[in-house]
């Protein structure tokens, strides 16, 4: 039977021991995740601070109420209860005074440890953070782009962060980092992570309809893999030894890509005509014309591909317009012609 | 001295024969042009109930489509809207006029001995405009809705296409009403009080209130304004908030905070207002304290206006502001505390009864307890960076906007219920409803504070799943809660059918709204009573053949 119930209790029991993780380093706490940068403690810290004083003075509040509502309670035909005091200054000053001076120490340690967050240190690796409704762009400093954020552990990285339309906000749990970035300026934060492993990024400023979805993964690793990465996303076409690909290798790697769900290699048409052979050729299109399959024609292809449709095939294929750069699209041409006439 | 019972003319304490303010006169136009703040009350009673019903369907169906990660009813849009009208229906239309507008009004100008307010067209004016607020409200629902948020931010709420203009003129309206009920309450106390109640012989709940309308004087202009000049910028493309124009969006966030943190105490205000007069009538004791707690009210309505840069730590606003406003947030919480001890101490060698009224003024401290505490943990700049905008923030605001002032609302209702109609409610589902609600309430919110400080940001259509079983757990709880408000309210109207009448002074209240008839009749009295020591309850008697607290002469001049 699968009651919604049993299945609420289940999940009741569930939550109970997600709540209590076996290692806390890994999987975080009852209260949060992970602590993965240096900023995480400091927090934390003030956070467990007023947590047990907040858990001491609920436990006295609640045990006090519920003493008194027992001993004190009306009892049957005795309306009045004792004489006491209508005040007591002492007694107020004490109950104003804690509390005052437990405050201050919240107060002081929390503006601590934002202070600290709010500080970017002098040179920090630079990442430039796109925000826009609903995805995120991180530039690097050698011009890398990216919709994953990866970052050097034990390094400070400062993010400095636009918006291309609305609000939005750069939080990212297991650091205790957040942010808003605000349209029409820069707002800025940083991090230096201490814990390599893979993180999310939330928007949690409220951006529209797909706020909820405005999510990036974030991979913290050793200097070394990043550095790798980080070469490889500025310029995609590096073999394992950084050797420059040639152009078809180029232009095969992005059929791999964007174009083999609908163009086949091998002579099949799919979506779209086969590549093979077709370079140099004679196409005929839906309203009768004719045109040689070259440079000139696989750029307009791609560019404006509704305007010369070949006979036989739907308009499917959208523009690439601003999609490749030029040394890419020379790739495309010369992959295309290495699979022969 | 001669013994005697100074209740009213009426010879019985069941009111008698003389008409009360219901059945003074009939039909509906002499409720829609009323200007006796009795019935004002009992309109803006069942408005803002009825308001809470419509923003806690739409709680239900957020909580519901939370249900699985991926959402259970709706797509991203529709869950927007959701959760928009839920939290604008809920602040502008049940909780920022629900305890002045249905109960200051019934119960303050009878508290003062008063026959109206100082303005009773004014009052009446304010109704409706809260009503026209209302309207626009619902003509928003089927006019493309409002996908903003409650806050309205800037420049999001200048670009979608709801109807944002729809919303700010009903807020607009609102705040008209919100204006006038406290300019009516600011002069009723000033110039209506009788000759001898000094202001430090007035119920708490007469202090309570009188904080919260100079703050509504002061405060709801700003949101006024700040709301006509969204509506401009949207329609005339001025330059002021959105930055494509020239405007700046945080400059529209420091404007509405500085209405909406003043205004999370015209909400909580008239809440401890309650509890202050549920704690003394059911302990029958003073208030432990009553000047530091009459003072505190007025210093949380003053400093209250300073603190609204807390919800902008991490806005980008320079980190010296962050830090003043820090500061004077910890500040404020001092007062607030201070009230809390109060409030238990006045139990202290009493003689506590657990009628329905109190179990809610109990089940308050817990959950103001709760509330301002976590309070804390963002007043902390430090802490507040990683749980801005989370669950965490979601659960603390419910604490206190519900847990706190909700279930205040709901103890007035039960406390002068039986005067405003004169009927008493059945004991056992009363508390059936105040213990539905607690638990509920407490299943529903405190998951969150865990969900949110983990990493669960608010205002999600969808969600990882690792937080699956934390939403579930709180989904199950809003239904729990959402049938706790239902039997609280089923027993309540119900007992206006079939409810025991009731006596003149049900639960041995000192204050003078129990010294006319019940209900009152349409002038509250015949003559002013004598003003007595507030809170003094040594002169009222239980009478067991009538089930009601009868006063006695007062021979304590006797003796000293
Ligand atoms: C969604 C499917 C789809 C994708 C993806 C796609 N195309 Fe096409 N393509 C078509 C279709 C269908 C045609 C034939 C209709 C036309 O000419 O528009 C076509 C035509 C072409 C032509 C003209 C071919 C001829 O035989 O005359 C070229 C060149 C071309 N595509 C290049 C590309 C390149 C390069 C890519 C990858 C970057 C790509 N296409 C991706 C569907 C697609
Ligand atoms: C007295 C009753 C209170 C009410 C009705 C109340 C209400 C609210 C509301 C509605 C919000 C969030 C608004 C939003 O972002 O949508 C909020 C946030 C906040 N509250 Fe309270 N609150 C109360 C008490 C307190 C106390 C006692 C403190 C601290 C001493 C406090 C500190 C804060 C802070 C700092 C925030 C901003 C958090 C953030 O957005 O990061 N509140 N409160
Ligand atoms: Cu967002
Ligand atoms: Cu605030």
């Amino acid at each position: 039977m699968n009651l919604p119930i049993l299945s609420t209790l289940a999940n009741l029991v569930q939550a109970a021991q997600v709540a209590v993780p076996s290692d806390p380093t890994a999987e975080g706490t009852f209260w949060f995740p992970v602590q993965a940068s240096t900023l995480a403690p400091k927090s934390d810290w003030t956070f467990y601070y007023i947590y047990w004083i907040s858990a001491f003075f609920t436990a006295l509040i609640v045990a006090a109420m519920i003493f008194m509502a027992i001993r004190y309670r009306y009892r049957k035909g005795v309306w009045d209860g004792e004489e006491s005091p209508g005040h007591g200054l002492a007694l107020e000053l004490t109950w104003s005074g804690i509390p005052f001076l437990l405050t201050i120490a919240m107060w002081y340690t929390g503006f601590k440890s934002y202070m600290y967050g709010d500080t970017p240190p002098p040179n920090g690796y630079e990442i430039q953070v796109k925000a826009r409704q609903w995805n995120w762009e991180f530039i690097y400093p050698n011009g890398a782009k990216s919709t994953e954020l990866h970052l050097p552990v034990e390094q400070d990285v400062t993010f400095v962060m636009s918006s291309a339309d609305v609000l939005h906000s750069f939080w990212i749990p297991a650091f205790r980092v957040k942010k808003d970035i605000v349209p029409g300026r820069y707002t800025k934060t940083w991090v230096h992570s201490t814990l390599e492993g893979q993180y999310t990024l939330f928007c949690t400023e409220y951006c529209g309809k797909d706020h909820s979805q405005m999510m990036a993964q974030v991979f913290v690793e050793d200097q070394a893999t990043f550095d790798g990465w980080v070469a490889k996303q500025a310029n995609p076409y590096l073999d394992e030894d950084g050797q420059p690909f040639t152009p078809v290798a180029i232009g095969e790697k992005i059929y791999g890509q964007h174009c083999f769900a609908c163009h086949s290699i091998d002579g099949s048409a799919v979506v779209g005509p086969s590549w093979k052979g077709s370079w140099g050729t004679e196409r005929t299109f839906e309203n009768g014309d004719t045109r040689l399959f070259d440079e000139n024609y696989f750029k307009e292809s791609l560019l404006d591909p509704g305007a010369q449709v070949v006979k036989g095939f739907p308009p499917a294929m959208t523009s690439y317009r601003g999609v490749f750069k030029d040394s890419e699209i020379d790739g495309l041409i010369a992959y295309i012609k290495s699979l022969g006439n | 001295m001669e013994t005697k019972v100074t209740h009213d003319k009426n010879d019985s304490i069941y009111g008698g024969a003389e008409p009360n303010y219901l059945n003074a006169s009939k039909g509906i136009l002499s409720w829609m042009f009323t200007i006796d703040h009795k019935r004002i009350g009992v309109m803006y009673t069942f408005g803002t109930i009825g308001a809470l019903m419509l923003g806690g369907v739409f709680a239900l169906l957020v909580r519901l489509h939370l249900w699985v990660p991926e959402g259970l009813l709706v797509d991203n849009q529709t869950y927007n809207q959701f959760f928009t009208l839920h939290g604008a229906v809920m602040v502008f239309l049940f909780v920022i006029p629900g305890i002045p507008g249905a109960l200051g009004n019934f119960a303050l100008p009878l508290m003062l001995g008063a026959k109206d307010v100082a303005f009773p067209r004014v009052n009446l004016m304010s109704f409706w405009l809260w009503a026209i607020g209302a309207v626009f409200f619902v003509t928003v629902l089927v006019t493309g809705g409002l996908d903003t948020g409650w806050t309205f931010y800037t420049p999001y709420s200048v670009k979608t296409d709801t109807s944002v203009i729809w919303a700010v003129s009903g807020a607009f309206f609102l705040g008209f009403s919100s204006i006038f009920t406290g300019l009516n309450f600011i002069v009723t106390v000033h110039r209506m009080r009788p000759k001898n109640m000094g202001w430090f012989n007035m119920p708490l709940f007469i202090w309570g209130i009188y904080s919260t309308a100079v703050i509504q004087v002061l405060a709801t202009p700003v949101l006024g304004i700040t709301l006509l000049l969204l509506a401009v910028e949207r329609s005339a493309g001025l330059g002021i908030f959105n930055s494509e124009f020239g405007g700046d969006p945080v400059l529209f966030q420091h404007f509405f905070w500085f209405y909406s943190h003043p205004a999370v105490y015209i909400m909580i205000l008239p809440a401890m207002a309650i509890i202050s007069e549920l704690m003394a009538t059911f302990s029958r004791k003073k208030v432990f304290g009553y000047t530091l707690v009459a003072y505190s009210s007025v210093a949380i309505a003053i400093f209250g206006f300073l603190v609204w840069g807390h919800h902008m730590f991490t806005s980008g606003q320079s980190a010296w502001a962050s830090l003043v406003f820090s500061t004077l947030t910890f500040s404020i919480s001092i007062p607030s505390a201070i009230k809390v001890f109060n409030w238990l101490s006045t139990m202290y060698k009493g003689s506590v009864r657990l009628d329905t009224p109190m179990w809610y003024a109990l089940a308050f401290l817990w959950m103001f307890t709760v509330g301002g505490l976590t309070g804390m943990f963002l007043g902390s700049m430090g802490t507040d960076v990683h749980l801005h905008d989370t669950y965490f923030i979601v659960s603390h605001f419910h604490y206190v906007m519900v847990g706190s002032i909700m279930f205040a609302y709901f103890g007035g209702l039960h406390y002068w219920w039986p005067k405003m109609f004169g009927k008493m409610y059945n004991e056992v589902m009363g508390k059936l409803g105040a213990a539905l609600m607690f638990i509920g309430f407490n299943v529903t919110f405190f998951p969150q504070f865990i969900m949110g400080s983990r990493g669960m940001p608010r205002r999600y259509a969808t969600y990882l799943p690792e937080f699956q079983n934390l939403h579930q757990v709180s989904t199950v709880g809003a239904f729990i809660l959402g049938t706790g408000v239902a039997v609280g309210i089923w027993t309540l109207f119900s007992s206006i059918v079939n409810g025991k009448k009731a006596p003149q002074n049900p639960w041995g209240a000192a204050s003078m709204e129990w010294e006319t008839a019940t209900p009152p009749i349409e002038h509250n009295f015949h003559e002013i009573p004598t003003v007595k020591p507030v809170y003094d309850f040594s002169t009222l008697k239980f009478n067991e053949e009538t089930g009601n607290w009868d006063r006695i002469a007062d021979t304590s001049e006797d003796n000293n």
